[in-house]
């Protein structure tokens, strides 16, 4: 199973969730909860770390799912984590499924905490990454570096998520095109890149979420009770690192890593260590 | 191989420099990179969980260390961190140690910083513990007083572990297993010695005029902080602003747990600092390296 490349090889299946299908992929060993993955701004299922889902599916079910809009699952980005979890809720029930664990990046990690707070009783464990609480700190709008670097003429999407998600030490850098290597290495049945659509709905939906109501400011996340692990780089730019910390103060049972040197993308460049850490957070009794 | 004695059985033993005796313990395995272990304030040698320092033994040697006017050790204990770490110092060069890793706990923490800056060749890697930078965030600590032990059950209770049922058994355990040590226990410490520490936590913990976190980037070693999320003692933000300010550190911070957090997930943390100290693939090549890689 181990030497088994599944993220490579694991065929793109759909679900219809009513009206809509999501596309989604399903490998890894049977007999634990799933651990449901979800992506970041603007991405697809392409861009999961072989080396993370490759180490969680030799212990459980990995189910790499991509939003209503995105890649090849039907209709439009919602604008709202809200109805991006009724999404994923639906599609967890569709599938039969009665207790899952979440895995969530960036955008992924805001869904996460969405569908524990909607479907409680769905949800065992969530995993954190470079993301952030609703009405977290500088979260409704990205900072004038990361529009710097998305609106950069000419660059490219790898260019881009070189400079969104890793440190500019040369360590950092070369994790990261590693990181960019790993994830063009499945070359059949990819998922076709997010349309202009799935970036301007979630940049209204991290607005949305960003937004910092007039009491109770983290008064959602005391309501997740589920084990959660928190992990993120020390310099992250496009959510910054200080969330993760308000995150694990303010959950009722989470714990925090902060990488160093590294940003956004720690888990990518740490990728072994991460993914022996994810395996043993979902593993433990 | 290792030495045939554990954290219960190891004698204490004396070295002596510049006319201070200083008691220590020493065990674990040999040939290898000494682990020296700096305690909290108002703690001696017996503070040390067993568990953790006999589990650590395994694969390193493991050295406990009285500092000046501690316990049995001589002299008169300094009240700043910086004259404590002089007697570090002296002690390592006494016992002929090129390189050592610093494991320290709160005060032990902050004399850890201090020796990695000041000495940064004698320092392989650093675990610090339930502590904080100098002039961090609440760490004048204004409630403490040197009276603080007189029931120290109590005391370790309300300070090192949350007061959650779940904290609370992790914190009869740990007092009990303190207890697993029967002969040749250490010295308290005494008033004289506690009222010293207490004023150098406390210059410690005073923030600067200027250049509040300065000092923190320059010391470059591989930094693992450990801290518990509801620490009363040193509060969570300073393992935060630790993390953010060492150019080479990772965090980690526990659920649900307050100054021993370290010892209420002694497994967890066990792993972590077996991994850090194997030399996982958590910390980044150093300061050095990273420049002569871009040249």
């Amino acid at each position: 199973m181990s030497n088994v490349n599944l993220n490579e090889t694991a065929p793109t299946k759909f679900q219809d969730i009513g009206g809509v299908s999501l596309a989604y992929r399903h490998f890894g060993k049977e007999g634990a909860p799933p651990v449901v993955c979800f992506q970041h701004f603007t991405g697809t299922m392409n861009n999961f770390d072989p080396i993370h889902t490759n180490r969680l599916a030799q212990d459980r079910p990995v189910i790499l799912v991509d939003y209503r809009g995105v890649g090849r699952s039907g209709g439009e980005m919602p604008d709202s984590m809200r109805a991006t979890a009724a999404d994923i809720i639906a599609f967890a029930r569709a599938l039969g499924l009665k207790e899952i664990d979440l895995f969530g990046f960036s955008i992924g990690g805001m869904v996460a905490q969405q569908v524990a707070l909607d479907a409680p009783n769905l949800v065992r464990r969530i995993l954190l990454t470079g993301t952030g609480p609703s009405a977290g700190e500088g979260m409704q709008v990205f900072s004038p570096k990361v529009l710097e670097i998305v609106n950069r003429p000419n660059s490219t999407q790898p260019e881009r998520s070189l400079d969104l998600f890793f440190s500019k030490s040369p360590t950092s850098y070369a994790a990261g095109k590693a990181w960019l290597t790993r994830i063009a290495a499945r070359k059949l049945d990819r998922e076709p890149e997010a349309k202009p659509q799935v970036g301007e709905a979630q940049i209204v939906a991290l607005a949305k979420w960003g937004a910092i109501p007039a009491t109770d400011r983290y008064g959602d996340l005391k309501k997740i009770k589920q084990r959660t692990l928190v992990v993120n780089g020390k310099d992250d730019i496009m959510v910054p690192t200080i969330n993760s910390y308000i995150l694990q103060q303010q959950l009722p049972d989470a714990r925090l890593i902060l990488y160093p040197d590294s940003g956004h993308g720690s888990h990518f460049q740490f990728s072994e260590e991460f993914a022996e850490e994810a395996a043993r957070f979902f593993a433990a009794a | 191989m290792t030495s045939n004695y554990t954290n219960e059985t190891v004698p204490t033993q004396f070295v002596e420099a510049n006319g201070i005796r200083y008691g220590y313990r020493r065990f674990g395995k040999l040939g290898t990179i000494p682990l020296l272990f700096l305690g909290y304030f108002n703690s001696n040698m017996d503070g040390w969980d067993p568990d953790v320092t006999n589990s650590l033994a395994a694969d390193h040697e493991v050295i406990l260390f009285d500092n000046a006017g501690v316990g049995p050790s001589g002299g008169k204990t300094p009240d700043t961190v910086t004259e404590m770490t002089k007697h570090c110092v002296a002690f390592c060069r006494a016992l002929g140690l090129k390189q050592i890793h610093v494991v320290g706990f709160s005060l032990g923490g902050m004399i850890a910083q201090q020796l990695a800056l000041e000495h940064p060749q004698l320092v392989g890697r650093l675990t610090l513990l339930g502590t904080g930078p100098r002039g961090g965030e609440g760490m004048t600590f204004t409630e403490l007083t040197a009276e603080e032990q007189a029931d120290p059950v109590a005391f370790l209770l309300a300070a090192f572990f949350s007061p959650s049922e779940a904290s609370q058994a992790a914190g009869r355990e740990y007092i009990s297993r303190l207890e697993s040590r029967k002969n040749d226990r250490d010295l308290p410490v005494s008033r004289d010695s506690a009222v010293a520490q207490l004023a150098a936590i406390r210059e410690w913990g005073t923030i600067p005029a200027t250049g509040r976190y300065a000092t923190l980037k320059s010391i470059t070693l591989p930094t693992l902080i450990i801290h518990g999320n509801k620490d009363i003692v040193v509060i969570p933000i300073n393992a935060f602003i630790l993390a953010e300010h060492l150019p080479n550190a990772q965090l980690i911070m526990y659920p649900d747990s307050s100054h021993g957090a370290f010892y209420q997930h002694r497994k967890a943390f066990l792993e972590h600092v077996k991994i850090f100290l194997s030399d996982g693939n958590s910390v980044a090549p150093d300061q050095d390296s990273i420049k002569s890689s871009v040249a």
